[in-house]
């Protein structure tokens, strides 16, 4: 996954209509990156075959 | 006895004395409410201080005692709770500057708290949303009562302090990722997080909803049990709470027939510092000593758990603030506007793998529960960092990276998996900064981590240290 530009992100915020300052952009850019570099490049070899879930069955002790 | 000898007794003596009538509901909280005028203005635990109505509710515990018809587990006890719980007549902030809603209605929990008796003094400051990280602290900085120029650990930073410096008998506290467990452990006390579903999250307000899980944070492991009791269960009102039975806290005789295994990645991460791994060793030798089999265990994804934990809430928390940032950015305090801000810059396909993570991290932890009862790792890697450490922002990827995913590297595997972890004291460095040790059980086994954590602390002292304010 290829990192953002910081001239990407100021177009992605805007385009949601948030508002931010230069330094706002600088240090999302930054977060955004660092996401996208370690969970982009986070592997397993059960990931295409595990459905993704938010919440598990009740399993009792 | 004195006012600062009542105060820093544990929920279970304090409500013994309170039935005998050794102490007075009304005493006891006057008791509290003096030292929280004496101290707080400098730790910063309370975002509201609610005497009158404390005073009132006092008034009323002290007849129904004298009459005996004080039923409540916590009759006549004093707690506090996170400013991120509604409670009636009581404003609720979540941390920030601009939000001030007086609540119309109690949180379950807060219900609960009052239907067994206790008496509420408040509410408790907080990392800015329950986010964690902020900087500016609206209702002033909280400072850790061991060491004032610390951190408390976030987000629950208020209920830490509270119950570390006697100014509440106990505190409720959120986790989304650590949230509990982290202010638990720098501030030297007792903390629960449930597994998800035990604790209602009716007008708590909302981080990640597949994430959130209250829980108590209390002197000793027996008060975290009895807080529990009192609150936990199902809640018609929240349709994630479970119907499963509330166990009630049983001591038992040393920890004979019990399996324990040390995460091998929790003990190998270069972030460990050398007193708290040292502190967690010798832990696991005192849990052998009492009869349990200790041994180590390897949990591979282990060490992703901040980042994956970090990318599930992200996503969720940044749809929960999607108006209210647009309409207040300039308001939030910064870090919480750019974490907010990059979750909502979050791909699908991120956020879909990670959802996929978490599954494998549920199956790896539960695959461990087959061979093992309890699972020890440090709660957190280092004591508590120097407030002024926290400069709020990150200036590279590489700083994000290693202090925003790693803070919750050893918490967030056990949120994901949506098992319960309690963290307790287990030592001291040579600072005098306390170190704390997580357990972790399968779903719904609080008991077996309240059993463990008890018969540690009966064997060790750590959890009746408190500093001197």
């Amino acid at each position: 996954m290829m990192p953002l530009s910081r001239e990407q992100v100021q177009a992605m915020l805007d385009s949601l209509g948030v508002t931010s300052t230069e330094e706002d952009v600088t240090e999302v850019a930054h977060r955004v990156n660092a996401l996208r570099q370690a969970l982009g490049g986070l592997e397993h070899p059960d990931l295409d075959s595990t459905e993704p879930m938010s919440v598990f069955p009740r399993e009792e002790a | 006895m004195a006012n600062e000898e009542l105060v820093a007794l544990p929920v279970t003596k304090l409500s013994a004395m309170l039935k005998a009538k050794e102490v007075s509901p009304v005493e006891l909280t006057e008791a509290y409410l003096e030292r929280i005028e004496r101290l707080d203005g400098d730790l910063h635990a309370y975002i509201t201080v609610d005497a009158k109505g404390a005073l009132a509710a006092a008034k009323q515990a002290e007849g129904e005692l004298a009459k005996g018809s004080a039923n409540g587990l916590l009759a006549g006890v004093p707690i506090a709770v996170k400013d991120q719980m509604d409670a009636k007549g009581l404003p609720t902030t979540m941390g920030t500057s601009f939000i001030k809603d007086v609540a119309g209605e109690d949180s379950t929990l807060v219900a609960r708290l009052k239907d067994q008796g206790a008496i509420l003094l408040g509410k408790l400051n907080l990392s800015e949303f329950a986010m964690g990280g902020n900087v500016v602290h609206p209702h002033g900085t909280p400072r850790n009562p061991w060491d004032r120029e610390r951190q408390p650990g976030h987000s629950s930073s208020g209920s830490g302090i509270a119950v570390a410096a006697s100014l509440a008998a106990a505190a409720i506290g959120e986790d989304t990722a650590g949230s509990i467990r982290i202010p638990a452990s720098w501030c030297g006390v007792t903390g629960l997080r449930p597994t998800w579903g035990r604790f209602s999250r009716y007008r708590v307000a909302s981080v990640s909803w597949s994430m959130d899980q209250a829980g108590p944070m209390t002197k000793t492991v027996e008060d975290c049990a009895l807080v529990f009791q009192a609150i936990a269960g199902h809640d018609p009102k929240d349709a994630t709470t479970s119907q499963a039975a509330v166990p009630s806290f049983q001591a038992r005789d040393g920890l004979n027939g019990l399996r324990v295994a040390i995460v091998r990645e929790a003990m190998e991460s270069p972030a460990l510092d050398a007193e708290t791994k040292a502190g967690v060793e010798q832990a696991a030798k005192e849990l052998e000593a009492l009869g349990a089999a200790v041994t180590d265990i390897s949990i591979p994804l282990f060490t992703n758990g901040g980042l994956i934990s970090a990318a599930v809430t992200d996503a969720d928390v940044a749809y929960v603030h999607r108006h209210l940032l647009r309409e207040h950015a300039a308001e939030y305090d910064t870090p919480t506007r750019r974490r907010l801000m990059a979750g909502m810059l979050m791909p699908t396909e991120l956020r879909d793998k990670a959802l996929r993570f978490r599954v494998i991290m549920r199956r790896l932890v539960m695959e461990a529960f087959a061979q093992v009862d309890v699972l020890v790792t440090p709660t957190q890697s280092t004591p508590a960092p120097l407030i002024s450490t926290n400069a709020g922002g990150f200036g590279s990827v590489e700083e994000v990276l290693r202090g925003f995913y790693g803070v919750r590297g050893a918490t967030g595997p056990f949120n994901l998996a949506a098992v319960p972890a309690l963290s307790v004291p287990c030592g001291f460095t040579k600072g005098g900064l306390p170190m704390g040790l997580q357990l972790a059980a399968r779903p719904f086994d609080e008991l077996t981590l309240f059993q463990t954590g008890h018969a540690y602390q009966e064997r060790t002292s750590w959890h009746t240290r408190w500093p001197e304010l």
